[in-house]
């Protein structure tokens, strides 16, 4: 059960990310008012806005955190074709506000030639790098070789993705058997492009970042990609937010079987792949065990993605975006008094063929919501738009479609494929 | 490429009939006229760069015009078609290196050029001949920027040069009526007299206003509420520069506002700011506007070239242009170097701010959208190529984007004033572009309208645009592309109330204690015993860690691992596996014979090969033959409770990363490379034989940084000291100094040795034996005396005095 905290952000346009820092207990937010803001999490659990400040001249699409020992850092990119670093000094300057740190700027990166979609600092045992991906398609990654100076980075590798870029996440596993990689997601809706995912591996020999992969099977615009945190395993798993929810899991061939000195050969399944958002799905975010992804989409909900032992993903939970208490009329399903025994018929029509099928959690009656606080509801999700034919199970779906509610069909098996 | 050409609605009549309908002296200020405008986004190549455009009012013709370009394109609506090149003659002038360019709006056949040489010229396109040039006026001194035509006056010219001054010319006349300048207001409108002392000689001026060096050009005075400015503004002068005018007689003091404070002085001084541009209002007949290079705009009256009617500074750095909005009386746009646009009411007593846009680079030209009363277009003159349409009330995001020029934009104009679709602009590049609106990408479509990101206990932050998470339903369904075509989005109408304004709510969502935290993480961390006593011991008090904290499947492995090794008969036998089924209260688990139904057949020989082979192929087997097992050590588990929990345990040998573990109650588990470690670590050397180096170190890599994530700093430095993996040990050996200083001196021990530089003794004397301590050696934090601990612990059996007779209570900890 999760308690929605709704915080007074107070930016003046869209907030376009949230980030938290390595330990969980600062966040920074970006908006397209040009400003970040630097949240911390108070003793009672309230987040208090400790820094705003105008960090770009557009658009500041994303903002991410390095690990803390390289300091208290934060990267921002932004519409106005920079990315730039920021560095929290402490004990300087307080007394001009009250509780407000203070940033500065420690660099400006102004190779790109078009907005700058994608900030990721590198995995912390890979040294003090950063990744940026521009609309122009070309992947930048600086070093500061000094990571006591954070002035000074050098643009160590470009890669050009040929397809304009929005969204990079860097291969957290700090195995050494794992070279540093780096999957790249294109947002590019000019039609004939293709493969919007593409994964570089750095090469030993050749000291350069190389395509090792392109997942042929992502053609609609991405628009969020996320490893998930490795955590010792010797595969990695990638989510993906396009007009869906996808998840891969990518298994290294064995380097014997490869030709030494080229890429590394992967194995790729996509394991999931879930429309019930129904829209465009904007962010996947990975819990800390790479365990539960959440996604959010255009319907403005959170869904949590989460694999049972059979390796079988499915919906764990939904939280409404603004933690408001559900509206009853347009979500009757809620209040079908057949919803709460079906949870054990659902449960056991689960298997491991179909990516579209998930779970009810048990549902609790809305709770009145305080003014500052209330209980985000745990939807029950809506069918999936489309019914795999194959699924025989989905029939036992005891779930009145918001659709068909009208038509006040009994509870019995649906008909398959009807025009939904 | 581009969607057939399509009615725009509110526009009927057909323009482009040629110059036939023109009529004389009226406004296009009507509506278009029989048809719609027509076309697609195309360019063609000019054969030079552009430095300006303008359209002809029939919106059928361009002309463009350059230092070595001067043109005019029929507008088809297919492609562009050059008309007529005006460049004649053998030899070019420099007359002919236009700045700027602009065709009149009531007559077809007057175009104004404005000529980087400083003269202003007239074309009749009328003219029989082939050289179409009208007029001539040589009166500006440098770069005439921007020459402008009266809206509804046929005759009158303006225009505003590098060197200062802002011309008005009559056209039936050969020179100019009349002259504006910045220096004009110094000379006739600032006819300031010090307020305080009309008459009285600069002696005693000095007194009550701290003159400086009153033989030079600047003065600095002190005013008081009763010495205004004449020039302009009501507000009292108050520690301004004033300029003391050549004329001004002995004793009186002349000057003006602080706005002119800004003026350069030196060698410069007395000399006018460049003027940008000069815009005429289109509502007020006799009102222009001018900007200046140093941040000022000026507002005239046509009849009083003595003084301006209104002056401020409205940017930081040169005001490159102003457009006045062709609807609201009072709106003007400037745009500048600080590459903001903003929007001023001058309908108030003094220019208000309305809006400011923050563009990413400096602002070349700004034009107002026709029919859409918030929307402009801004190019800039360098860095940025592309073209800009803003909604001023979302100043942040630029509403449409056009991308086509490969070089700086140097002119844009709308096509029609009354078509808001239709925009062409010149460049840089050579190319002369029409774009049409529909086709331009909108930046506000594209972006991301939610901020996700998981927490470290397990919470959520999200942020989203409100209007998603307001509303029950959410938005249109997936639809394909996201940028539909124009006629799919809202139409442009004014009366509609804007919508494109955004905000977004943000939240965290916070995980209930209990309900799946990370807590159960930091309590095990916290609590396993993972050395310093018997394996048997171990086990069982990570079994009880565990059953404590719910984690029933956990505590069933320890209790196996206890089983399996501290029996001395099954720990011998290597290779069995076992699978365990156990009830729905088990207890403890019970040894069953391996399933083979759940599992692949000879899986027990298959993990004998693998041993050989490495983990990575064991995945692969165990993936491909059950797809049980999802990794090396993800504890797995299912909420179904009803499914009997096959329990595997990989084999007897303890490879931990086949441990696969369900969970019958509990949600929200983590792929457990805690497990993996914690067994590890009590195993030693058990298992580690079995297991790769690279995958050891990877597991302790990966645990330890999140043990750092949670701040648990003693167990990451534990399981660092207990870990065999040497590049794991060393991890707590860097960035660590221990600084030492001399028992006796107190001085920071700088060689390496026992003997301190300073006072040449041995700093380490054991206070008991008066022998230099090797080895371990404890201190007295107070007192810093110390010895051989087990000196110092006999000693403290005996006395709690200090051993060296210094009299300290010694407290040792």
């Amino acid at each position: 059960m999760f308690v929605a905290r709704s915080i007074a952000a107070d930016h003046k346009d869209l907030i376009h990310d949230v980030s938290f820092d390595f330990h969980g207990r600062r966040m920074a937010t970006c908006s397209s008012d040009q400003s970040v803001k630097v949240w911390d999490k108070s003793e009672s659990g309230d987040w208090h806005c400790t820094a705003s400040w105008k960090t770009h001249s557009g658009s500041v699409w994303r903002v991410t955190w390095a690990h803390p020992e390289f300091g208290q850092v934060l990267a921002s990119c932004s519409f106005d074709r920079t990315a730039a670093v920021w560095e929290e000094i402490v004990g300087e300057s307080n007394d001009k506000l009250r509780g407000q740190s203070h940033w500065v700027k420690r660099t400006t990166l102004v190779d790109s030639r078009t907005s700058v979609t994608d900030v990721k600092f590198a995995p912390k045992h890979m040294g003090l790098m950063l990744a940026t991906c521009s609309a122009d398609g070309i992947v930048r990654i600086y070093e500061a070789p000094d990571v006591m100076n954070l002035s000074q980075w050098s643009l160590q590798h470009e890669i050009s993705c040929k397809l304009s870029c929005s969204c990079i996440s860097w291969n957290p596993s700090s195995s050494r058997a794992h070279s540093p990689m780096i999957a790249v997601g294109s947002d590019d809706s000019s039609p004939n492009a293709m493969a919007k995912v593409q994964i570089f591996e750095y090469n030993e020999n050749t000291r350069k970042y190389a395509k090792a992969e392109t997942l042929m099977t992502v053609t609609d615009p991405v628009h969020d990609i996320a490893f998930a945190p490795n955590l010792g395993r010797s595969f990695h798993i990638l989510a993906i937010a396009t007009k869906d929810v996808r998840i891969f899991t990518l298994k290294p061939v064995r380097k014997e079987l490869t030709s030494s000195g080229g890429p590394t050969k992967f194995e790729i399944h996509i394991v999931a792949q879930f429309d019930n958002h129904n829209s465009q799905v904007w962010r996947v975010s990975w819990n800390i065990t790479g365990t539960v992804l959440a996604s959010s989409g255009d319907d403005g909900c959170v869904r949590l993605w989460k694999a049972n032992y059979m390796d079988n993903w499915k919906c764990t939970g939904i939280l409404k975006g603004n933690g408001s208490p559900v509206n009853g009329n347009s979500q009757q399903g809620n209040s079908n008094p057949s919803l709460g025994p079906s949870i054990p018929n659902l449960q056991n029509s689960l298997n491991g063929s179909s990516s579209s099928r998930y779970f009810f959690p048990p549902l609790d009656s809305p709770r009145a919501g305080s003014r500052w606080s209330s209980y985000a509801q745990l939807l029950p999700p809506p069918p999936p738009l489309v019914e795999h034919s194959c699924d025989a199970d989905t029939a036992n779906l005891q779930y009145p479609h918001p659709r068909r509610r009208s038509l006040s069909r009994p509870l019995n098996p649906l008909p398959e494929n009807e025009g939904v | 490429m581009p969607p057939p050409p399509t009615e725009l609605p509110g526009s009927s009549g057909r323009t482009g009939l040629g110059r036939a309908a023109m009529e004389k002296m009226s406004r296009v200020s009507t509506a278009l006229g029989g048809g719609a405008l027509t076309g697609r986004t195309m360019h063609c190549h000019l054969d030079a760069p552009a430095n300006a455009i303008s359209v002809c009012r029939d919106a059928a013709q361009v002309v463009v015009a350059g230092r070595s370009i001067f043109k005019i394109y029929a507008i088809e609506d297919e492609q562009f078609v050059e008309k007529l090149n005006l460049r004649v003659g053998r030899k070019p002038s420099l007359n002919l290196s236009c700045a700027d360019v602009v065709w009149h709006q009531m007559d077809e056949n007057l175009l104004a050029t404005a000529a980087t040489n400083g003269v202003v010229v007239t074309w009749n396109l009328g003219r029989p001949s082939r050289n179409k040039q009208d007029q001539l006026f040589t009166e500006h001194k440098r770069t005439v920027n921007k020459v402008c035509f009266h809206p509804t006056e046929a005759h009158v010219l303006l225009s505003g040069s590098q060197d200062g001054f802002m011309k008005c010319f009559d056209l039936r006349r050969k020179d100019s009526v009349s002259t504006f300048s910045e220096e004009c207001v110094q000379l006739s409108a600032a006819s300031f007299l010090c307020a305080q002392c009309p008459e009285a000689p600069p002696q005693l001026c000095k007194d009550q206003h701290q003159m400086r060096d009153p033989g030079e050009t600047e003065v600095h005075i002190t005013g008081s509420q009763t010495t205004r400015c004449l020039a302009s503004c009501p507000w009292p002068i108050d520690h301004i520069s004033v300029r003391p005018l050549p004329t001004t007689p002995p004793g009186r003091l002349r000057g003006v506002h602080a706005t002119l404070e800004a003026s350069p002085s030196g060698p410069r001084a007395g000399q006018s700011e460049s003027v940008r541009d000069v815009q005429f209002s289109i509502r007020d007949y006799f009102t222009f506007a001018s900007t200046f290079e140093n941040g000022n705009v000026q507002l005239w009256d046509i009849r009083r070239p003595d003084r301006c009617e209104r002056m401020f500074t409205a940017h930081n750095g040169p005001v490159f242009c102003c457009d006045w909005h062709p609807e609201d009386r009072g709106w003007l746009a400037t745009g500048g170097r600080d590459k903001m646009v903003k929007v001023w009411d001058m309908t108030t007593h003094r220019a208000k701010e309305v809006h400011c846009v923050q563009t990413i680079a400096s602002v070349a030209r700004v034009k107002w959208r026709p029919e859409c009363r918030h929307h402009l277009a801004t190019c800039s003159m360098m860095v940025d190529h592309n073209i800009y349409v803003w909604d001023v009330r979302r100043p942040f995001v630029p509403a449409a984007m056009f991308e086509e020029h490969r070089d700086v934009t140097t002119g844009i104009a709308w096509r029609h004033p009354h078509d808001p679709s239709f925009l062409l602009s010149g460049s840089k590049d050579s190319t002369l572009c029409q774009h049409l609106f529909r086709d331009a990408s909108q930046p506000v479509e594209r972006a991301n309208p939610e901020g996700l990101c998981y927490g470290l206990f397990g919470d959520l932050a999200f942020a989203a645009k409100e209007s998603l998470v307001a509303t029950e339903s959410g938005r249109k369904p997936y639809a394909g592309d996201r940028r539909h075509p124009i006629f799919f989005k809202r139409k442009l109408d004014p009366s509609e109330p804007f919508v494109g304004l955004a905000s977004s709510a943000l939240s965290v969502f916070e995980i209930e204690p209990g309900s799946g935290s990370m807590s159960w993480f930091v309590d095990t961390a916290e609590r396993y015993a993972l050395a310093g006593r018997p394996l048997a011991e171990l086990c069982d008090h990570n079994a009880k860690v565990a059953r404590e904290l719910g984690r029933n499947q956990v505590a069933q492995t320890w209790t196996m691992l206890r089983i399996i090794y501290c029996s001395p008969g099954l720990a011998s036998a290597t290779n069995l596996n076992h699978s365990v089924g156990k009830g729905s209260s088990c207890g403890l688990p019970l040894m069953n014979s391996f399933n083979l139904k759940d599992m692949a057949p000879g899986l027990g020989s298959e993990t004998r090969l693998d041993r050989s082979k490495g983990d990575t192929r064991s995945d692969t087997v165990l993936l491909d033959s059950s797809a049980t097992l999802l990794t090396n050590e993800d504890n797995e588990e299912t909420e179904g409770s009803d499914v009997p929990a096959d329990y595997l345990l990989g084999d007897v040998e303890g490879e931990e990363d086949e441990l696969y573990l369900l969970e019958p109650e509990h949600a929200h588990e983590q792929g457990d490379v805690q497990m993996a470690v914690s067994v590890l670590i009590v195993l030693g050397e058990r298992v580690r034989k079995d297991i790769d180096e690279q995958t050891q170190e990877h597991w302790y890599t990966s645990y330890i940084d999140l043990l750092q994530r949670f701040c648990l700093w003693n167990v990451s430095n534990q399981v660092v000291k207990l870990s065999t993996s040497r590049a794991i040990s060393c991890l707590n050996q860097a960035s660590t100094t221990l600084h030492v200083n001399c028992s006796h001196c107190k001085r920071p021990m700088s060689s390496r040795g026992w003997v301190c530089d300073r006072c040449h003794r041995c700093a380490s004397m054991c206070a008991v034996c008066h022998h230099v301590v090797k080895g371990l050696f404890v201190w007295c934090q107070g007192c810093s005396h110390g010895g051989h601990l087990q000196h110092i612990m006999k000693w403290l059996e005996g006395s709690s005095h200090c051993p060296a007779g210094c009299g300290h209570l010694c407290e040792y900890s």
